[in-house]
């Protein structure tokens, strides 16, 4: 304490006295410091690597998601792979989970197009034999990968992981002709895909 | 009569403390209702069923920010001035009218906030809510307070301002330039104005003020709270008068250039991006210097901290002053704020500053207070005790949920899978992880506002051991000399430049409170010019999008409804040019997007995801359906499982008032918006123009299996407005061109036919299209001549 008296200045505000004491070194060094860093920040990105700004650190992250979504879009979904699939039963409850938990929304839990008894949803009845968007496993497929933009479908293609995508699908084609109430039939007749085709 | 060594006359007079007890009682009673408020729309968060009606989150949101700030903070603040510059200038307030004026003056203003926020009255721009007659009642009665307080540095008693008083003068300056400048706005009712400035210029605006709020009312007068309560409670003198000086020029002068930091990655231009980080790193040290000034002047003293429940709260309140402004800083780096921005980790970040360092700071002061405004000794020095402790945990319960709540939702949006697919797709995937970090935010403000509620009984109880009559707090000190003697502190004979070193020429300064004054002005100024002008004469900061067109005069009136719910509470407008957010909203936001945006809504929190893209669809969402926007916004959680919005049902009730639409429009078009080639000539064929947009909504919602009768309500505004998002950009020249001429056909027919049953129809749904980066033209093409005013809304499917 006493070598701070020495520094006590004269003054004194209501009874507030100041020390004289000198700025600690570390503070003055830091202060420097980050005054320095500013300059030399300023300087290198201002003009010595002129090409770092925000829109060209985005570009190249776009060029790995560009190689990502092009891997993916190789991936070509057929028929074929889907009708393999069908019997999968962990698929299915999979399916069927995501489709209370998600597309119940707009199609109702019955998948009758009803929300509730008396309100209808957005979606179409999914339980009859008409498909607006066509009924083969494929077609469900594409409409639910890539949504309805003109009716509001939401594309679930690069939300639901290719798993629970597959498992919804199965689980739509599942209900088809199971004939719950709701709305009515929307759409044209489904009929199998002829052999070979 | 005596005189003094000096020969000046000893002279008698009085402290108005009357005055300063008003300013605790009010300071302590909006304390409990901000922070009730808080605590409510917290629980929101974590039980969404808690949003009743209008009383939602959207809407109570700005009255917490509202109340804590400018009536808690700030009333605290005037105790604290009050009480502190007569005793530091040796004078009484300059005029007790004055005093009166501001302080009935100052809670007008918050009851007047108080009845508007909830009627969903405002401006649209966080902490400057508050609609026009409130501003100028605000910029009244501050203009009073400074009157009131250079008036008394006027008839001072003590020729050298002493720290806390320079503090404090650079408070009342500032604040006034900082209110003034960034609520100038073009009124279009009683009720309701629109911002002078539009999307980057008023981004821009609001952050130098919003960031300055926070220096200014929150940094600045309570560091000089410290420098005089701080030493009073210690009895210890001030570590270092030099530090002092230099950390004070620096803060006022570094604190200004921060703001942009609030900006990163947005549509702000990088150069502005890049000048608030770098001085908000630089602003650090400044900032650090008032933490050790504080905490090195409790050396010797710190026996007395163990039993002064006074000192106690001030150094938890420096501790958190000094963490929250390395923190700050550090959330001013570009990556860590690509990470943080949108998150609550700025929510932890702000109530660490305010619960730690404001609220602590205003009940030590308080505790020092209460004795010495009531001449009775505290009733419950244990209570406060108690409070120090139960605040001190609900702190840390606050921060480090929320703290944790930020880092976990920033990590899940930005997470990729080994497909290139975002690992959390569904946004309310990544709220829902974070439910039980908002349960504990709730136990944490409820422990601080319960300590707070002991304060008041310790308010209550102290006061009622009052005297029955007060005693005069009088002082006496010679008049001020004519001559400024200041006190040279060093050995004689020194040489000028180790005179400097000590800033002997600063203690000079502080003998002339105008020049000081000035000079405190100058820095503040100087660094916002310097910010500010770039921003608004270099016109290729903002390139101009043809494409770009203003709202229609339904979206216009949508866009209200927007703001009036408080929607930019939880939802931004600006998707940054990073990858996990372009994948998750669209394509980024440019800078030309925005200059029809009176007031900006870019948002500085997502607690909902970005909807600057919502009219259009993109990567990971289909654009949604006018009826599927009909029934979100009735119950959201209809539409989407699990979302915490609040639902708005009155929308789809509530009749939109059509009439009130010209003078909206009219306002814009004062503002500068070229309406022209939407209106018809005389430019007043507003209603009609909405009406027919309204019908046409109406009617696709009808032909998507909704409602009928909707035309009418306040709902379809509002979905005109949300589908209108984004859209423009996407739309190429040619359709532009067309819609063009569509637009006039529109405004003809509807002309012709007072029926208001024009359809536009334009079938083609614009897209955000990747093309969309070459609509951009970097020429500054004059907006009012730009060539294609469109009053076609997005085609309806």
């Amino acid at each position: 304490m006493s070598q701070h008296d020495e520094n006590l200045m004269e003054h004194d505000y209501d009874g507030i006295r100041e020390y004289d004491n000198p700025m600690p070194g570390w503070w003055k060094f830091a202060f420097l410091g980050t005054m320095a860093f500013a300059i030399g920040y300023w300087v290198y990105y201002g003009f010595i690597e002129t090409q770092a700004n925000r829109l060209d650190v985005y570009a190249a992250e776009m060029k790995i998601q560009d190689e990502a979504n092009a891997k993916l879009a190789a991936l070509q979904m057929t028929e074929e792979k889907l009708q393999a699939l069908v019997g999968d039963k962990d698929l299915l409850a999979k399916g069927e989970t995501k489709f209370k938990t998600v597309c119940f929304a707009c199609h109702g839990l019955k998948a009758n197009g009803m929300v509730t008894d008396a309100a209808p949803g957005l979606g179409p009845n999914l339980t009859d034999n008409a498909w607006i968007h066509g009924g083969n496993l494929i077609d469900i497929y594409t409409t639910v990968t890539k949504g309805v933009e003109a009716k509001g479908m939401q594309a679930w293609g690069k939300i639901l992981p290719p798993d629970e995508l597959n498992g919804v699908v199965l689980y739509v084609n599942s209900l088809r002709n199971t004939n719950v109430a709701g709305k009515p039939p929307q759409g044209d007749p489904w009929k199998p895909l002829a052999a070979g085709k | 009569m005596t005189t003094s060594t000096t020969g000046s006359p000893i002279e008698k007079f009085v402290y108005d403390d009357a005055i300063v007890r008003k300013f605790t009682f009010a300071m302590v009673l909006w304390a409990v209702v901000g922070m009730l408020v808080g605590v409510w729309i917290a629980a929101q968060l974590a039980w969404p069923q808690l949003n009743i009606g209008w009383f939602h989150f959207g809407r109570l949101r700005p009255l917490h920010t509202n109340a804590v700030i400018f009536a808690f903070a700030c009333n605290a603040v005037f105790a604290g001035v009050y009480y502190s510059s007569q005793r530091l200038l040796k004078a009484r307030m300059f005029s007790d009218t004055l005093s009166a004026i501001h302080f009935w003056g100052w809670q007008l203003i918050i009851v007047a906030a108080a009845v508007t926020l909830p009627l969903g009255i405002t401006q649209g721009k966080e902490y400057a809510e508050l609609e026009w007659p409130i501003d100028i009642l605000i910029a009244l009665v501050w203009v009073v307070f400074a009157i009131n307080f250079f008036g008394t540095i006027a008839k001072r008693r003590e020729r050298h301002l002493y720290v806390a008083i320079w503090f404090y003068v650079a408070s009342v300056v500032t604040v006034a330039i900082l209110h003034i400048f960034n609520n100038l706005s073009v009124p279009a009712t009683f009720l309701r104005s629109y911002s002078l400035y539009a999307g980057v210029q008023d981004a821009f605006m609001q952050w130098w003020y919003g960031h300055n709020a926070v220096a200014f009312v929150l940094t600045t007068p309570f560091l000089g709270m410290m420098y005089y309560f701080l030493p009073k409670a210690a009895n210890r003198p001030v570590f270092s008068y030099r530090l002092s000086i230099l950390h004070f020029w620096s803060l006022v002068f570094m604190y200004i250039w921060a703001g942009p930091h609030h900006l990163h990655y947005t549509a702000l231009p990088e150069w502005a991006s890049t000048l608030g980080m770098l001085f908000s790193v630089m602003l650090w040290m400044p900032s650090w210097g008032g933490m050790i000034n504080g905490l090195l002047t409790l050396r010797g003293a710190w026996n007395k901290v163990a039993e002064d429940p006074v000192l106690k709260f001030f150094v938890v309140a420096i501790t958190f002053y000094g963490m929250s402004t390395f923190e700050g800083p550090m959330l001013s780096i570009k990556s860590i704020n690509s990470l943080s921005h949108y998150t609550d980790w700025t929510i932890a970040h702000v109530h660490s500053g305010t619960l730690g360092w404001n609220g602590f700071m205003a009940f030590g002061m308080l505790y020092w207070l209460l004795p010495r405004l009531f001449q009775t000794p505290l009733w419950s020095r244990k209570l406060a005790e108690v409070h120090f402790w139960i605040g001190t945990i609900g702190i840390l319960l606050y921060i480090v949920s929320i703290y944790t709540a930020g880092i976990t939702q920033g990590l899940m949006w930005r997470a990729f899978d080994s497909t290139g697919r975002l690992a959390y797709p569904d946004f309310v995937e990544t709220v829902m992880r974070l439910m039980p970090m908002y349960i504990v935010r709730v136990v944490g403000g409820t422990l601080y506002l319960t300590g707070v509620i002991l304060a008041c009984v310790n308010f209550y109880m102290t006061w009622k051991a009052r005297p029955a009559q007060y005693a005069d707090s009088a002082a006496e000190a010679p008049a001020l000399a004519k001559t400024d003697s200041h006190d040279s502190h060093g050995t004689a004979g020194q040489s000028a430049w180790s005179s400097f070193v000590r800033m002997d020429f600063h203690r000079a300064w502080e003998g002339k409170a105008f020049k000081f004054t000035v000079l405190t002005t100058i820095a503040v100024l100087i660094a916002s010019l310097f910010e500010i002008v770039p921003t608004f004469l270099v016109k290729a900061n903002i390139p101009t999008i043809a494409a770009v067109q203003p709202y229609t005069p339904l979206e216009l009136a949508g866009r209200d409804i927007y703001l009036a719910e408080g929607c930019y509470n939880c939802h931004s407008q600006m998707v940054r040019p990073i990858r996990a957010e372009t994948e998750r909203f669209g394509e980024y936001s440019k800078p030309g997007e925005f200059v029809y945006d009176h007031p900006f809504q870019w948002g500085s929190r997502r607690i909902g995801p970005d909807l600057a893209r919502e009219g259009t669809s993109t990567p990971y969402r289909t654009r949604r359906s006018d009826l599927w926007h009909v029934k979100h916004m009735n119950e959201p959680s209809a539409m989407t499982p699990r979302s915490i919005m609040p639902p708005f049902p009155w929308l789809l009730t509530e009749d939109l008032d059509f009439a009130g639409i010209q003078s909206r429009v009219n306002a814009m078009v004062m503002l500068g918006v070229p309406y022209g080639g939407i209106l018809n000539k005389d430019m007043n064929n507003a209603e009609e123009l909405a009406r027919a947009q309204a019908k046409a909504i109406a009617d696709s919602i009808v032909a998507e299996g909704g409602q009928p009768g909707l035309e009418t309500k306040k709902i379809v505004a509002l979905v005109a407005y949300l589908q209108r998002l984004g859209v423009d950009i996407g739309r190429p020249a040619a359709e532009a061109a067309a819609a063009e001429a569509a637009a006039k056909k529109a405004a003809a027919d509807a002309a012709a036919a007072a029926a208001p049953a024009v359809a536009p129809a334009a079938d083609a749904t614009p897209v955000a299209a990747p093309e969309a980066a070459a609509a951009v033209t970097p020429t500054a093409a004059e907006a009012g001549a730009a060539p294609a005013p469109a009053v076609v809304p997005p085609a309806q499917p």
